[in-house]
């Protein structure tokens, strides 16, 4: 697989004089500060929605976003690949972590056992990036909210086999 | 899954779980759902071996016209009525905050009073505006203040800033993901070095401490130990003089120091 974002590489610190854009001028991860590295202090996590699923429309106006390495498809494999850019991303950046709701990493299927099938073979890619680059999951959540079928509530529908 | 991938931990954010009418809404049973859910979601939680914490993130609308769980008061209310708070901390999320007309740093004190702040959202919204933006943070008094609640109460644990920001429609090149995520976190970088500066300085601290030096001792030591009752503390108002000398507030003093030691990080 080709880099998603050849021009960059690891963002360095570089003090607060430094006029690169690219570069931090505060976040020095290992900088000690009352005991604790800033790495510590922070614990800074990447959100996989906002960042890898944005199309970045808006209620009067269609999606802008270049994400040349998303084919758009809600294919399982363009998902796969999909995770695979977050980690060069995040890796790049020096996120020690980040947060995801099943339903940013992988597509929902026509039926339940569908949509878990698709989230084990997402799972099993970010399983293998995380372990290959150290990066962890500050915490996960369900999407209980974007399908017609929470449009009453999730836990507080009226209908208790949506609650189910 | 999360427990799989080693999670440290899991959120809540209930969008949906609100209403749009109270016309159409049983407010109470829908709660008591809510609670329900939580508590199979402990249940579950228990049954698997997932150790790591639950968090709620409070929101007070949008997608609904109310979401039950709305700030930090509403979410510590409604876990200490349902019994799940030692299950439970807060995800507190700055444009969350804003919405519902709290400042971030009151709900992260709110949370952390309760021993409840378990994770931030660190993004900013546009006080001008409606409805949740979810930029990225730039303002080093917001970070400041964010950093000063999180080192007193010793630090996160599992939780962390998640950058629950997204770049502007605007911009939509690959690169302004770097530049976004890099101004957040040196954002809160340099918020973490001032407020150090802040604590290491100690005038504010010191200042605060003198506001309320008349609970350090006698009357107020004995109040706050729960040795008085009205008819006590009635006998000490006729002995007092009237009227009780007060002594400023001081505000634009301890505005006039932040600015200083915000302007020096």
């Amino acid at each position: 697989m080709s880099p998603a974002f050849p021009e960059i590489s690891k963002i360095p610190y570089e003090g607060p004089a430094s006029k690169n854009p690219l570069a931090f001028k505060h976040y020095n991860p290992t900088e000690v500060i009352e005991g604790r590295t800033m790495a510590d202090h922070l614990r800074f996590s990447v959100a996989y929605w906002h960042t890898f699923r944005a199309t970045l429309s808006d209620p009067f106006g269609a999606g802008t976003a270049i994400r040349p390495w998303d084919d758009g498809s809600n294919s399982v494999e363009n998902a796969c690949n999909r995770a695979r850019v977050a980690f060069e991303f995040m890796e790049k950046l020096g996120a020690p972590f980040y947060a995801f709701h099943d339903r940013d990493v992988a597509p929902e299927g026509a039926s339940l056992a569908e949509s878990n099938r698709n989230l084990e073979a997402v799972a099993q890619v970010l399983k293998e990036e995380q372990q290959r680059t150290g990066i962890k999951l500050l915490w996960a959540t369900a999407n209980l909210f974007t399908s017609p079928r929470f449009v009453h509530g999730a836990a507080t529908n009226p209908n208790a086999d949506v609650f189910a | 899954m999360a427990k799989e991938l080693g999670a440290a931990g899991y959120v809540f954010w209930g969008g949906r779980e609100g209403y749009a009418s109270l016309w159409n809404t049983d407010m109470k049973r829908e709660v008591e759902h809510l609670a329900r859910f939580l508590h199979l979601a402990v249940d579950y939680k228990k049954a698997i071996g997932f150790e790591r914490p639950f968090y709620i993130e409070p929101k007070p609308r949008e997608p609904t016209k109310h979401q039950y769980d709305s700030d930090a008061a509403a979410c510590l209310n409604f876990l200490r009525q349902y019994g799940l708070l030692e299950h439970f901390k807060l995800n507190l999320e700055t444009n969350h905050a804003t919405l519902a007309g709290h400042s971030m740093a009151h709900e992260c004190e709110v949370a952390a009073a309760a021993g409840a702040l378990g994770s931030i959202d660190a993004n900013t919204g546009d006080e001008l505006i409606g409805w949740d933006t979810d930029q990225f943070p730039t303002s080093l008094y917001l970070t400041t203040q964010v950093m000063l609640v999180v080192l007193k109460m010793g630090g996160f644990t599992t939780g962390g800033l998640n950058f629950d920001a997204k770049v502007r429609r605007e911009s939509f090149e690959p690169v302004d993901l770097f530049y976004a995520h890099i101004g957040g976190m040196d954002a809160f970088a340099r918020g973490l070095k001032i407020a150090a500066a802040i604590r290491a300085d100690g005038r504010l601290a010191e200042m605060l401490k003198q506001r309320y030096a008349s609970w350090d001792s006698g009357v107020g030591a004995a109040i706050e130990a729960g040795q008085e009752d009205f008819r006590s503390l009635e006998k000490h108002a006729l002995s007092r003089p009237d009227p009780v000398q007060h002594t400023s507030g001081r505000q634009e003093l301890f505005e006039n120091i932040v600015n200083e030691l915000i302007c020096a990080g």
